[in-house]
């Protein structure tokens, strides 16, 4: 019984540690998205166009938490923040480039999603899913 | 001014809002507003391409500037592009920075044809855009350029190539520009025709977090006129240069190298740049040396003038940026001095929006 009590809070130590530090793509629920090539995902927030996918998505930068923000930029930007907006800045006044809508706030950035179903973003796992009107798309890491 | 710059403002929004109907339009900008006082040297020639002339009583105008940038998009390969600026150096005259058509031929390569800023330099691009560099304007020596834009044809191809960004830009073109700012200004103002024709030219930009590399050369015939007087007519002539900048921590390095020559006129000229910063918490001290000189030649021409700045970039936001610089400027150039030596302070604020 011990050893089944031991197993049981191991489990769910991992299950919540693995909510906690996985980051997720997420878009609205009504969204057709499929997977996307994380090379993709990385050209859509330079604001290029992506090479593998055949779709049209929107990146939305989510800055309600400085720590995912810095993580998507290191895992899946291999940028800094001020690397990665330098580079935005001179895309957009430079080649034309969209200018990509940031976020502060989860809900307000999950009620954006919802109005926009080609939209994409990044977060923490356990925030995609407490966000009814969001879908996740795929693990980033 | 500012009944210029509305005019300008309210001009473009009733185009694109007119069209908006159809087409998805996006807006953005950028604004410069500095004040600078010459401390030593009746001028102050900060600004060479725009002519931004600081005096010894404090000025507002020389350089300060106000960009507007919309672009519509009427189908996913096809977008339009357009960015108007008013310099305060030009009275706040409206000026067509860009104005092409974009066609994207597939995911790395697109073909754009219209008006568009000539990439010579590092910063030539995106001169007049002050947020997105720690100087109030790029450093004078090396920014001497006359002719900034061209209408013509762009090619670029922005392939995938793992961490690195890079861009490659093949572009043909031609720019002919009646009574020439900085041309006419330095004619003691006889009006200076010039026109860049068959241009031809070539950039290759590679980066990541780090390290920029990039790699630029032109070619192109000259045909210049002051007055009655035409003085070069379709002479070739050669620019290339190569940048380096490394951004590591808190420390930055940038680095320009660049050469010209119209070998028929038997000009040739060397620029270069070196700059050091070190971040501390917001704010950015900087200090530069940049350097212009002509390779001497029989009878005259012999520019050749370089400047110290020491400066700092304080990030208010991140869509604003308070500047505060220090030039000193020497002019070693005896047949061909520029404005001779000067010292400036300016200080202002650019922001993006």
């Amino acid at each position: 019984m011990l050893l089944s009590f031991f197993c049981g809070f191991l489990f769910s130590a991992s299950s919540l540690s693995s909510h906690h530090f996985q980051a997720v793509l997420v878009s609205a629920k009504n969204s057709n998205i499929n997977e996307l090539d994380k090379k993709d995902i990385r050209r859509l927030f330079l604001g290029l166009r992506p090479i593998h996918s055949q779709q049209t998505n929107i990146p939305i930068i989510n800055t309600s938490n400085p720590n995912t923000y810095k993580l998507f930029l290191k895992n899946i930007m291999f940028l800094t923040e001020r690397g990665y907006e330098r580079k935005l800045i001179k895309r957009v006044f430079r080649q034309g480039a969209d200018k990509i809508e940031s976020f502060d706030s989860i809900n307000a950035l999950a009620q954006h999603l919802k109005q926009h179903p080609n939209n994409i973003t990044f977060m923490m796992k356990k925030d995609a899913l407490s966000q009814p009107d969001l879908k996740i798309i795929q693990a980033l890491w | 001014m500012l009944k210029h710059v509305f005019t300008s403002l309210f001009s473009i929004v009733v185009i694109f809002t007119s069209t908006a109907a159809l087409c998805e339009t996006k807006i953005s900008g950028f604004a410069s507003m500095f004040a600078g006082i010459a401390s030593k040297g009746d001028q102050f020639l900060a600004d060479y391409p725009n002519t931004g002339l600081y005096d010894d009583d404090i000025s507002f105008a020389p350089d300060s500037s106000f960009g507007v940038q919309l672009k519509t998009r009427s189908s996913d390969k096809l977008e339009f592009i357009i960015q108007l600026i008013s310099h305060g150096a030009h009275e706040f005259q409206n000026e067509i920075d860009w104005a092409y058509i974009n066609y994207n031929i597939d995911s790395e390569l697109s073909l754009q044809m219209g008006r568009k800023r000539l990439p010579l330099y590092f910063y030539s691009d995106f001169y007049d855009l002050g947020f997105a560099y720690y100087w109030v304007r790029p450093p004078s020596d090396n920014y001497t350029w006359q002719i900034t834009n061209y209408n013509g044809l762009s090619l670029v191809y922005e392939p995938e190539l793992g961490h690195w960004d890079a861009s490659f830009n093949l572009y043909l073109g031609r720019e002919d520009d009646k009574e020439n700012h900085l041309l006419t200004f330095l004619a003691s103002n006889t009006p200076v025709d010039e026109s860049w024709k068959n241009i031809i030219g070539f950039v290759a930009e590679l980066s990541d977090d780090i390290f920029e590399y990039r790699f630029t050369i032109m070619f192109s015939q000259l045909h210049r006129q002051v007055g009655n007087i035409v003085l070069s007519d379709d002479v070739g002539q050669l620019f290339y240069g190569f940048s380096f900048n490394a951004r590591i921590d808190q420390f930055t390095f940038l680095s320009e190298l660049n050469h010209y020559e119209r070998s028929n006129d038997n000009i040739f000229v060397d620029t270069s740049m070196f700059s050091f910063g070190y971040k501390v918490g917001k704010t950015i001290p900087h200090i530069t040396y940049s350097n212009l000189k002509q390779k001497q030649r029989a009878g005259n021409g012999d520019e050749h003038h370089y400047t110290v700045s020491i400066g700092a970039r304080h990030n208010l936001n991140k869509t604003t940026a308070l500047k505060m610089q220090y030039d000193d400027t020497t002019d070693k150039g005896v047949t061909t001095p520029v404005v001779g030596d000067g010292k400036l302070l300016s200080f202002g604020v650019d922001f993006i929006f």
